[in-house]
């Protein structure tokens, strides 16, 4: 597969064989919300327009709003990200001055995946390849037992994708 | 274009738009403007209508010094947030901070390149102009259209 120079340029522990490009660059969302299965907003606490955050969580860049976003989702702390087959785990990472810097979500046995910014989404086999300066360190998992309130939530996506599809060829934007 | 200092808000006479930047909004309806005369460091706080800046600008030519200051500004903020998942993060790099600094001059160079990029400029044209046309919008694609519109109906874009 071939490699990404500019994100192994950032992230050292990015190994050519250990990770995989699955999206192209999308600014219209972000890790977080990469990592609550939804592409079409950017999630962040900073209570401005279009920037979405659940309601009802604390608009504060802390670990604690983090978990408590993700807990609308059906999520509990745990301890590891060791694979279970029918559970779905979050790894939130946080800087050096304890703030929320990344999410990523797991999608099997040595198989996490991460949206990096606006730049691309990818498959990486472990949670130390995005450990470093940029990102920092995971300081939380997260999990959730599959086909829990996910399956209506990422329903709700679809729909919500569609009309806004629709809308869009109708004003002709 | 030029900017009419009216008592009691300053000390009268005219300035050009060029030297006047945001300084901070006290409410929807009026902003408060900080006016640099440019002769022996002057300056005069005043009270305008709300998007008279803006509005100064509109259909006027950016100049090429400021559109490479812009780009080359443009470039290092990009190259250096684009992995950065908080837009409060990207907001606060130096090189978008005097993006904003430049004021309403740039306002066209910033609605093209969200319309090209699609890049996260919302914080930066709310700064300067004080409108806030993309409020309710949940996605950023849908605050992209409606900054694109804000901007064509003023003929900036």
């Amino acid at each position: 597969m071939a490699g990404l120079p500019h994100l192994e340029a950032l992230f050292p522990n990015l190994l050519p064989d250990k990770y995989e490009k699955t999206s192209e660059p999308d600014p219209r969302y972000n890790c977080i919300a990469w990592a609550a299965d939804d592409n079409l907003r950017w999630w962040e606490p900073v209570g401005m327009a279009p920037y979405y955050w659940p309601p009802n969580v604390p608009l504060e860049y802390t670990l604690a709003s983090y978990i408590e976003a993700f807990e609308q989702l059906g999520y509990e702390k745990c301890d590891d990200g060791k694979y279970t087959p029918g559970i779905e785990k979050i790894a939130i990472y946080v800087d050096r001055h304890g703030a929320p810097s990344h999410a990523a979500r797991q999608r099997g046995p040595l198989k996490w995946t991460s949206k990096l910014g606006e730049m691309e989404d990818i498959d990486h086999a472990t949670l130390d390849e995005l450990v470093g300066n940029r990102y920092g360190n995971v300081a939380q998992f997260l999990r959730r037992r599959l086909g829990h309130s996910s399956t209506l939530y990422r329903l709700l996506t679809v729909v919500l994708r569609v009309i806004q599809k629709c809308t869009n060829r109708l004003f002709g934007r | 274009m030029e900017l009419t200092i009216n008592p009691p808000f300053g000390a009268g006479g005219t300035l050009p738009v060029s030297r006047a930047w945001r300084a901070s909004r006290t409410s929807r309806a009026n902003e408060w403007v900080k006016v640099n005369s440019g002769d022996a460091g002057r300056k005069y706080l005043i009270k305008v209508p709300r998007n008279y800046p803006v509005a100064s600008v509109q259909g006027s030519a950016v100049d090429t010094a400021t559109a490479q200051i812009f780009e080359g500004l443009r470039q290092k903020w990009e190259n250096e947030t684009a992995i950065d998942s908080s837009v409060a993060k990207k907001s606060m790099h130096p090189a978008y901070q005097r993006i904003i600094g430049m004021g309403p001059d740039v306002i066209p160079l910033i609605l093209r390149d969200l319309r090209r990029r699609r890049a996260h400029w919302f914080w930066a044209l709310n700064a300067i102009t004080g409108d806030s046309p993309a409020d309710g919008e949940s996605t950023v694609e849908c605050a992209i259209d409606a900054w694109i519109r804000w901007g064509k109906d003023r003929g900036l874009i």
